[in-house]
């Protein structure tokens, strides 16, 4: 366990420094990139603003209010990239698919930990983080939420719990790549998606059978706006909106969604062991 | 360059083993198209037959076999990244399949038509990823790192980007990145493949170099039988999943009837000479190439019946290429 601990830090370390010298590897890719991504944060943070100012007490959420999930959404979209948008970790779909589960295979450590660090991308993924911490401030100062260690902390776990079921989800459907290699190349890239277009919909005035569809099967909801009305009701009241069911319900869903996700990807690489050349397989390879 | 362990084991062992593919198959016709949705004809594929053999540390085998043979799998069986259906399978005295990340500390693996180089980095910060993620220690890496760029001359392209590399950069830089942790196993799968000749004499006489010197198991597998016989004392042909032949190349060409080629040489005008034992090949321009069993016409009664011709000004006696040995062999096999 602390072997494997050690690898994923000396992982984390080696692929940080590999994306600092590819963000600074060409002083005219550098400022295009730079550019392109202030104006990227901006259009997004613009975009929100806008809609925001058009919706009041829209799904049961004030403007500010609204304002504030739409950073959580933006931080949690920025988690992705600096944790997960190299290497196509993110987009596991096409590892698996385009074979390339052997270049990992073939490497002296855990699969595991080749997976979860491989996607590190600390500078080049880091401005819609930043943008997204920014905007998550400002909407949180404008709500009149209170910044303290307590709300600091409170807000971090629901983001790791959000990013959970989002990859989750990715690595759940890409999952399919197992066995229909070429067909499902590319589904991760549907299921991010689906997230990134879904999630900063208020689910507020939404009832029955598709209110639980958002924020169970297809849990767009537990990604922006559940864990956004737990932060507003734990900023109002304090500890005793914390241990609520329905506050408990966000990490047990992670849990749920990351033990299905890594039952069913351990059932895809047996698959891939014992079926596992592309070659032979009825959906074709390239 | 030394060995990180050293294990009194053979480098490998396979005892056993089979692999079954399901290759689906499909008509073509519009009339199946539900047949082929509710009841799809599949087809077991056997891509390796039970198949037994060993490697001693220090030996260069080549394992070769037409396409879709089984050399592919069997590499990929011994990586760990594929478990056989039936069979057990040793590398250097660990299971691939359970042991596989202690396992990969030993051994390296190159398919030649992908690289495991960083596309968008240069060549050295690929080298650099590699000792990080194998965990080679400094001085090891250092001395390596130098041994490969002498030998393989590298340090024009080290700073250059990988997609910046022409393919016969490419291969040297792969191979080079392949033993920086010291392997004592290697599995090549075609790593000639696309090289011109400068490239390819390079790439042999290096694998020559540290299987003799660091006494580097090498396996490896090519069409290029010209290229194997170069390199490999030993080779294990397989055909249809089967071992076909395991032993040296002069033994492959006594399996094959011992044929060796004679090349005479007369006045462009001569016509082919009818000589008894002798088989003509082809002939231009006064250059006539013949084919004969050494087990039924020895060389003494070559030179023999060479002499009764004195319209012969030149001549040479050569082995039969290995190239036409084994296709004469894959010939056979399909004929079968």
């Amino acid at each position: 366990m602390v072997d494997n601990f050690k690898i994923l830090i000396r992982l984390y370390r080696q692929y940080a420094k590999m994306d600092l010298l590819w963000f600074l590897r060409d002083t005219r890719y550098f400022f295009i990139q730079l550019v392109s991504d202030v104006v990227s944060g901006g259009c997004t943070i613009a975009g929100v603003c806008l809609l925001s100012a058009n919706f009041k007490n829209f799904s049961g959420m004030t403007q500010n209010e609204i304002l504030f999930m739409m950073g959580y959404a933006l931080f949690i979209d920025g988690i992705f990239m600096v944790f997960f948008m190299g290497n196509n970790t993110g987009m596991v779909s096409r590892i698996i698919g385009r074979g390339q589960l052997d270049h990992i295979m073939i490497q002296p450590v855990p699969l595991w930990a080749e997976l979860l660090a491989q996607g590190f991308s600390p500078v080049s993924g880091s401005p819609i983080m930043i943008f997204g911490t920014g905007l998550t401030v400002y909407g949180a100062i404008r709500a009149g939420l209170p910044i303290n260690a307590f709300t600091i902390l409170l807000f971090l776990f629901y983001s790791i719990c959000s990013i959970v079921i989002v990859m989750s989800f990715i690595y759940l459907i890409s999952c399919s790549a197992f066995y229909a290699p070429a067909a499902a190349e590319e589904i991760a890239g549907v299921g991010k998606e689906l997230f990134s277009s879904l999630k900063t919909y208020p689910l507020g005035n939404m009832k029955g059978f598709q209110k639980h569809i958002f924020l169970s099967l297809i849990p767009v909801g537990l990604c922006a706006w559940l864990p956004s009305t737990l932060l507003i009701n734990a900023g109002k009241y304090g500890l005793e909106a914390v241990f609520v069911p329905k506050a408990l319900y966000l990490p047990i869903a992670a849990a749920i969604f990351s033990f299905i996700a890594i039952i069913t990807f351990k059932k895809g690489m047996k698959y891939y062991e014992t079926y596992g050349s592309p070659r032979y397989s009825g959906f074709g390879h390239r | 360059m030394k060995p990180m362990v050293l294990q009194d084991t053979p480098a490998l062992a396979i005892d056993n083993i089979t692999k079954e593919y399901c290759q689906w198959q499909r008509s073509g016709n519009a009339r199946d198209i539900i047949k082929n949705l509710l009841h799809p004809e599949k087809r077991v594929v056997t891509a390796l037959d039970h198949i037994s053999l060993q490697i001693k540390k220090g030996e260069f085998v080549a394992y070769a076999g037409a396409n879709g043979a089984g050399k592919s799998t069997t590499i990929k069986i011994l990586s760990g990244i594929l478990m056989p259906t039936e069979g057990t399978v040793s590398v250097l005295g660990l299971n691939p399949a359970k042991d596989r990340v202690k396992l990969m500390s030993h051994i390296g693996v190159l398919f030649g038509q992908r690289t495991e180089l960083w596309w968008d980095h240069p060549v050295i910060s690929s080298f650099q990823w590699k000792k990080e993620v194998w965990n080679i220690p400094d001085s090891v890496y250092k001395e390596n790192l130098e041994m490969v760029t002498d030998l393989l001359d590298l340090s024009d392209i080290l700073k250059t980007f990988t997609r910046e590399l022409s393919l016969g950069q490419r291969m040297r830089a792969d191979i080079a990145m392949l033993l920086l942790h010291s392997p004592e196993l290697i599995f090549l799968d075609e790593p000639t493949l696309g090289l011109d000749v400068l490239a390819k004499q390079q790439m042999i006489r290096f694998l020559k170099k540290i299987n003799l010197e660091n006494k580097t198991t090498v396996v490896v597998t090519s069409h290029d039988m010209d290229d194997l016989e170069e390199m490999a004392q030993r080779i294990i042909l397989i055909n249809k999943g089967r071992i076909a032949f395991d032993g040296d190349f002069d033994e492959l060409r006594n399996v094959m009837g011992g044929f060796y080629r004679i090349v005479l040489t007369t006045a462009k005008e001569e016509l082919p000479l009818s000589i008894p034992g002798m088989r003509l090949l082809k002939t231009e321009s006064g250059v006539h190439e013949y084919e004969f069993d050494r087990n039924v016409l020895g060389i003494h009664k070559v030179m023999g019946l060479l002499s009764e011709f004195p319209q012969i000004l030149d001549m040479e006696i050569k082995k039969a290429p290995i190239e036409d040995v084994v296709a004469n062999l894959y010939l056979s096999w399909r004929e079968n």
